[in-house]
């Protein structure tokens, strides 16, 4: 199993954070976390931070950019970073996720071992 | 409520100009429940107490008489309480008429002028319109134009719960969207911890028993949402028409038959496939058409779990030249819709499955999809035949 160093998890809801946190520590992980509550933010705590292998991110979050724009954003400037987005919104394609340069959507609400698989495969691509 | 009538002459005047005869009927109507003196509810009496249907029956038996035109209606005693009869005469007097009803000329009939003629009723609602009807029949206009009147009636009740239902799909498309972003991060929150809750009992706790059945039963319930959501999402949604793939039927029929065979099997059910060779292919989402069909045929199956055997679905597929679209059929042999439940099954919500089975979206989502792809879908069902579905769906170019 390849190591998750450094993790961003970025989400509105403060409740999602702390539980995709745990999810990852469950699933087995013990990366370094930091976490956001906004496109933003994410994306100024991902410039300055540095380091991260995995962002996990939810799409439709209030004020300023969505999830979409971080995500490409983030693929324009890290090729290789990893990206999950969520959401529990059915305005969004998994096609269309994807080809703005997320490696995997996850549909909310999803269980610990559902982040576990997809974290898995997308460390093994 | 006042009626003008000058309007509706215009069109008796163009089914007399079809030629149509001098005909006489004979109605009669017993048993009015009461005496009164108001032929306001005296008509009420007679059309809703009555079945409408009967009353459009004997209407058309009495075509098929030609008698002369004789209104009888008695009391439950047997007494008359009003007797009508007329013989070729060009308007009738109606003995319990009261001043507010006022004819200002002559109704003329063949080839003579229809004069300009007003009728004003004053009355309760729906009452006039079926005083009106009763005088057309009185002035011998003809049994097509009250047939035509009451068809016509039904159509547009018809076009009216039409226009209810779609404005109801619309409101719960909407609506779905916005809901299920509201309650999937709360639900995300309660199904994640509960997993976590498990696997903290089993570790910690020795498996407890009955905390475990606890936390089951959270984690059966919080599915049970996800899917309803997961349905209403799938209804909002509006991307049918994305991804769409020129495709042959038999193809779909093929790809869906990978999924729904296990479920077939284990239900004992006998499944028959035929499809014409020739079928001309459909430009289609072939995901969503594939769900149609997967959704059609896990019901029929389900339906049929607590009948004996044989168990049996039967699909075909072929072209209908026509109207240049292939037609797909689905039927099963078991114990039908109830009549009562037929024209509700496209309901969004509408469930017979046992609580907690069936979200009652699976056929409103399902009509949707093909009336998205321009096709239609209809059902006919019988105790004895079991339930066909038959969907059509347009020949595919395409761009």
């Amino acid at each position: 199993m390849t190591t998750l160093a450094k993790v961003l998890i970025v989400d509105d809801e403060q409740d999602i954070i702390e539980l995709v946190s745990l999810f990852i520590k469950v699933a087995g992980y013990s990366p370094e976390i930091r976490s956001a509550h906004s496109a933003d933010s994410a994306l100024a705590i991902f410039n300055q931070d540095g380091g991260f292998d995995l962002v996990i991110s939810d799409i439709r979050m209030p004020g300023g950019h969505d999830g979409l724009w971080l995500i490409e954003t983030l693929r324009k400037s890290s090729p290789d970073l990893k990206i999950i987005s969520m959401s529990g919104h059915s305005d969004y394609s998994e096609l269309d996720i994807k080809n703005r340069g997320a490696n995997y959507f996850l549909k909310k609400p999803f269980n610990p071992n559902d982040l576990k698989n997809v974290i898995e495969n997308i460390l093994n691509q | 409520m006042k009626i003008k009538l000058s309007v509706l002459l215009n069109l008796i005047a163009f089914i007399l100009s079809f030629g149509g005869g001098f005909i006489f009927y004979r109605i009669e109507l017993d048993t009015v429940q009461e005496k009164t003196d108001e032929y306001a509810s005296l008509i009420n009496h007679l059309v809703w107490s009555y079945n409408r249907e009967a009353v459009s029956s004997f209407l058309q038996g009495a075509l098929a008489n030609r008698e002369h035109l004789q209104i009888v209606i008695r009391e439950p005693s047997g007494d008359v309480f009003a007797e009508i009869i007329q013989k070729n005469r060009k308007h009738a007097i109606l003995p319990w008429w009261n001043s507010e009803l006022t004819f200002k000329d002559d109704i003329e009939y063949k080839g003579e002028h229809l004069g300009s003629f007003e009728l004003t009723i004053h009355d309760h609602e729906r009452s006039a319109q079926f005083v009106c009807l009763i005088i057309f029949i009185f002035l011998h206009i003809g049994i097509q134009f009250i047939i035509m009147y009451l068809n016509s009636k039904k159509q547009n009740l018809e076009l009216e719960k039409q226009i209810i239902q779609s404005e109801k799909m619309a409101a719960i498309g909407t609506m779905g969207a916005g809901i299920a972003h509201e309650i999937n991060n709360p639900l995300t929150i309660v199904m994640g911890h509960a997993y976590l809750l498990q696997e903290t009992v089993i570790k910690k706790y020795q498996n407890d028993p009955m905390l475990i059945n606890m936390i089951n039963k959270i984690i059966s319930s919080v599915d049970r949402i996800k899917k309803i959501v997961e349905h209403m999402k799938d209804f909002s949604r509006n991307s049918s028409l994305d991804n769409r793939v020129l495709i042959s039927v038999k193809q779909v029929i093929d790809d869906t038959l990978i999924f729904v065979m296990p479920i077939l099997k284990k239900n004992q059910v006998e499944l028959t496939v035929s499809v014409s060779e020739d079928l001309i292919k459909i430009y289609v989402n072939r995901i969503e058409i594939e769900s149609v069909f997967q959704n059609l045929l896990v019901n029929a199956s389900d339906a049929m779990i607590k009948k004996a055997l044989p168990r049996k679905i039967s699909i075909t597929a072929k072209n209908i030249i026509e109207i240049d679209s292939v037609e797909i059929t689905l039927s099963d042999n078991g114990e039908g819709i109830h009549q009562d439940n037929i024209n509700k099954i496209f309901d969004p919500f509408f469930t017979t499955k046992d609580v907690g089975k069936g979200t009652g979206l699976g056929l409103a989502i399902t009509k949707k999809i093909i009336e998205k792809h321009q096709g239609t879908i209809r059902v006919k069902s019988s105790p004895t035949e079991g339930t066909t579905f038959a969907i059509t769906l347009p020949r595919g170019a395409s761009e």
